[in-house]
């Protein structure tokens, strides 16, 4: 059994909790200074809540930090975090994530935080950042899910931004042994589909392929000739996501120009001034003004751009700007959410691009994290997304690490009794990684990418046919014939 | 409303009803006195229509905390109805009513009977009497959580419905390990309790039914002498050790087990609990020394009575009708405050009144001094000022249902003594009251009218009162509910 102490119950502490608490053998206590923040949350996470201050040794003693097995710091303070992780260490507590926000700190590096006893230091803003940027830099990709520590991605794409390509045409076609990628879901009017080879693609599908980054970019530039890494990005907001952005992006993808409107005059001198310390400003236009001003954003052209960032504090100025701006027909819309559930975001059937939420992306790097702790070899799930859910059920892709116990090692997979609606995407095999073909088989060690439609996939095993559902399709078969 | 999930809990709960009523069916068959059919059919009768309710498949998995209150109290009645199967099927019983009233007599932990001859009883019947108490004291609600797989976070309001006292709240993070660990606790010190009653040389059979009357603290005794009439030292003196141990808020031993002895001890509750134990004890031993014929004979019965009353169990050695009014107003008061929260005792609980005892002194503070802030604090913490108002809410609610219940029961004329401490007797959930309905008397006398007002009131104390209101709430089963 793992203890874990989440302290701060904001946005990111309950995301973890959570997350953290769903899962077998993790028991969460989660110190907030305001009992009442606990009102809200006390039906929906299943964790002890201990009202107090997290850095006080009072507090940390009795949420149990002596025998503690992690301490995940996410207040408001960066200070305050580090506080906690420090005393929590020096109680007994094993482990420490602090989240650290301020772009001074992470100038600092990490042999710094590791000489205080801090393991590791999420920065949320810094995390969005490096997902937009790595949505800006796809060309035609919509949403992308990361597995096996970045080195796997799940990218959505548009049958209809290049249907001469795909449509009337079958799977087998496309996806050859030699374009490196995998079709793993195929969304077509409100339904999720795993398609086999024979699957013929319309022009409505929206499609999400499962590869290497570099394999992905290299297939999207196959079927878009003229396609290219986003140019012109134009960010509503000026806090600190944005500086992180541009941060990245004149690293990973110099070409890029950014222009950002802030409607905050000092904050945008401010970021302005920041990356200008930083010599990273070339690449940025700062803009004071208001990003729901219509004459303002067609006057900064923004018919022109090739993306659309939208990052300011408030939702619904971020989801109607967006809105605005996929109308005036940019490409590519990246919307972050923070208040509003992404589900709910996503449910709603606007038709936004990319939705993206700094508290999910935050727990995803904690859980990742955590999953680390408990263990490397276990056949437990290193990562789960939910990829789609609609009426007709849901898609998931989950990560799993094969151990010794699986039933699935060493058989090819054209052996493998699968139930229907399961699909091996990857395997993660030491530095490399595998899109399998019938005779690949699953090691132990192995990290294994399983896309499931309405299965409950909780252990690898799962996903094998069990007895009963043999029998099941043996009677049914024979009533067929 | 989440109308699907409901019925499926409540399906759920008259399974594992039926599979409880396994026990005394093997017990009547041990003994051969013919009372086996009448479980069998309880059994059956439980089992379908829990698996016909429990076949309902909730599409949304969470519920708020009125369907959990909704859950608590139709369970507990419906638990109780279908509890009251076997005896009605015994034959022995006179009417429906009463095997209801003494079904729900057993599950809420009361132990107030309407039997005048229990020894006539066939003992299959009289094990699933005593039973009752056990899988009503720490709640089958609670058991549910323990085996059932679809637990989540939202199930910490069934835990809240069910749980005793201002405040219910997790011991360990996960509710369904807390469920556990709760069960474990309360099923170790009963396998330990058995034992020691078995050393004391009860026959096997007596001690698990004191076993089980006790842990409950419900108080059926198979005997129409109660534990007095054993006239044994030893299982007395257990006896009133465990009845003040299960008073006691069980998260405590949660505590003790981890070894944190200072904060174990340092529970207001606790103390004020002791204390009041000791001063109580000691204040009747004095009072009733003169017709004992001595302190240390009246101690015997004034601590094995103090310990019974004020946990709520409603053994008796002695009839301590005939007791000074002294005495008898301590075990009066000592029954409406009941013992600690978290316990399977009833009554209001020790730690509402120190919570109003100190919301009051700062009230008081601030007529003497207009500008003073002071929060109400318990065990080093500050009460929320929700917590305190809740409590009064409760206090007000208690007596209230105890004025009504009063009047309604006044109608046939018992006279006040007694009708009053039947009433706070089954709103604490005690069992034996002081006149007809003392040590020595019952309920049988009562019409039937009046068994089912002492039913509810059974009920609503166990449940503390929120449930069976939200139950009774017409807007609670409208759709839309603005109001």
């Amino acid at each position: 059994m793992m203890k874990v102490i989440v302290v701060g119950c904001g946005k990111i502490g309950y995301t973890i909790a959570k997350v953290l608490s769903e899962k077998k053998g993790i028991h969460v206590t989660v110190v907030d200074n305001d009992p009442n923040v606990f009102d809200h949350v006390v039906e929906e996470i299943d964790v002890i809540f201990l009202t107090g201050n997290g850095a006080s040794e009072k507090t940390l003693i009795e949420a149990g930090a002596k025998e503690a097995d992690l301490i995940v710091s996410t207040t408001d303070a960066d200070e305050l975090n580090v506080l906690c992780c420090i005393m929590a260490e020096r109680l007994g507590t094993k482990h420490s994530v602090a989240r650290v926000r301020n772009p001074e700190y992470m100038l600092e590096f990490n042999r710094l935080w590791k000489d205080l006893g801090i393991d590791m230091i999420i920065n949320p803003e810094r995390q969005t950042a490096r997902e937009i940027s790595r949505i800006l830099r796809y060309p035609t990709a919509g949403d992308v899910d990361t597995f096996i520590g970045g080195r796997v991605e799940l990218v959505s794409v548009k049958v209809s931004e290049t249907p001469e390509f795909f449509v009337d045409k079958s799977v087998s076609q496309i996806f050859d042994r030699n374009s490196g990628v995998l079709l793993a879901v195929v969304e077509r009017e409100n339904e999720a589909l795993i398609p086999n080879g024979d699957f013929v693609f319309q022009a409505s599908d929206m499609i999400r392929i499962l590869g290497r980054p570099s394999q992905i970019m290299r297939f999207l530039s196959h079927i878009r000739k003229r396609s290219k890494t986003a140019q012109e990005v134009m960010v509503i907001g000026g806090g600190k996501i944005t500086h992180y952005l541009a941060e990245l992006l004149s690293r990973h993808a110099s070409k890029t120009k950014l222009k950002i409107i802030e409607k905050d005059r000092g904050k945008c001198e401010a970021l302005s001034e920041a990356l200008a310390s930083a010599s990273l400003e070339r690449n940025c236009l700062f803009i004071h003004g208001d990003g729901t001003n219509e004459e303002l954003l067609i006057a900064e052209e923004i018919d022109q751009m090739d993306a659309f960032v939208c990052l300011t504090d408030r939702d619904e100025e971020n989801v109607f700007i967006s809105l605005y701006a996929l109308r005036r027909g940019v490409r590519k819309v990246v919307t972050k959410v923070n208040h509003i559930h992404q589900n709910m975001a996503k449910n709603l059937g606007l038709g936004l691009g990319s939705i993206i939420t700094p508290q999910n992306i935050t727990a995803n790097i904690v859980i990742r994290y955590v999953d680390g702790l408990t263990g490397a070899i276990g056949s437990n799930i290193k990562t789960m997304h939910k990829i789609f859910s609609g009426d007709n059920g849901n898609v998931e892709a989950v990560e799993f690490q094969v151990n010794r116990k699986s039933k699935c090692i060493d058989i090819p997979i054209s052996k493998l009794q699968l139930k229907r609606g399961i699909l091996i995407g990857c395997i993660s095999r030491d530095s490399e990684i595998i899109i399998p073909s019938g005779d690949t088989q699953i090691h132990v060690g192995d990290s294994v990418i399983i896309i499931t439609k309405n299965h409950d996939i909780r252990d690898l095993d799962d996903i094998l046919t069990s007895r009963i559902d043999l029998l099941a399709d043996m009677v049914k078969h024979d009533q067929e014939g | 409303m989440n109308h699907k999930l409901i019925c499926k809990l409540i399906g759920n709960v008259l399974r594992i009803e039926a599979v409880f009523m396994f026990f005394p069916l093997i017990v009547s068959l041990i003994y051969g006195e013919g009372d086996h059919p009448a479980f069998l059919w309880s059994m059956i009768i439980s089992l379908v229509a829990g698996t016909a309710l429990a076949g309902f498949n909730p599409t949304d998995k969470n519920f708020r905390a009125r369907d959990a209150f909704v859950v608590a109290g139709l369970s507990w009645i419906l638990l109780s109805l279908f509890g009251a199967l076997p005896f009605c099927f015994s034959g022995y019983f006179d009417s429906f009513i009463d095997c209801v009233f003494e079904s729900v007599s057993g599950f809420t932990t009361t132990g107030s009977s309407i039997l005048t001859d229990v020894e006539a009883l066939p003992k299959g019947i009289l094990f699933w009497r005593s039973f009752s108490h056990w899988i009503g004291g720490m709640g089958v609600l609670t058991f549910m959580m323990a085996v059932m797989p679809s637990v989540n976070a939202s199930s910490v309001n069934l835990l809240r419905a069910e749980s005793t006292g201002p405040s219910p709240d997790k011991i360990v993070p996960k509710i369904r390990e807390t469920a556990r660990i709760m069960y474990l606790i309360y099923f170790v010190m009963t396998v330990l309790l058995l034992m020691l009653l078995r050393a004391t040389g009860l026959p096997w059979y007596d001690a698990f039914m004191n076993a089980f009357s006790t842990a409950g603290t419900g108080g059926f005794s198979h005997l129409n002498t109660s534990i007095g009439g054993y006239d044994n030292m030893a299982a007395e003196v257990i006896i009133t050790v465990f009845m003040f141990l299960f008073g006691i808020n069980f998260s405590l031993f949660f505590i003790l087990i981890g070894r944190k002895f200072v904060r174990f001890a340092k529970n207001s509750e606790l103390k004020v609990y002791f204390g009041i134990v000791i001063v109580s004890t000691l204040l009747i031993a004095l009072n009733i020394s003169g017709l004992y014929g001595g302190f240390f004979a009246a101690l015997r019965h004034s601590s094995f009575q103090v310990s019974s009353i004020i946990s709520t169990t409603g053994f008796a050695t002695t009839d301590f009708n005939l007791w000074p009014t002294l005495s008898q107003s301590i075990l009066v008061i000592l029954m409406l405050t009941g013992c600690c929260a978290g316990s399977t005792g009833g009554g209001i609980k020790l730690v509402r009144v120190i919570i109003l005892c100190k919301a009051a002194k700062v009230e008081l503070d601030k007529i003497f001094h207009p500008g003073s802030v002071k929060a109400v604090s318990l065990n080093g913490k500050k009460v929320n000022q929700e917590i305190v108002l809740k409590t009064a809410l409760f206090f007000f609610l208690y007596f209230a249902a105890f004025f009504v219940s009063l009047s309604l029961l006044s109608i046939e004329g018992t006279d006040l003594v007694s009708s009053a401490t039947a009433v706070i007797a089954s709103l604490s959930n005690i069992g034996p009251g002081l006149g007809m309905v003392g040590p020595t008397g019952n309920y049988a006398a009562f019409s039937s009218f009046s068994k089912v007002i002492l039913s509810f009131c059974m009920i609503a104390g166990r449940l503390e009162f929120f449930p069976l209101i939200v139950l009774f709430t017409p807007s609670v089963w409208k759709k839309g509910r603005v109001k």
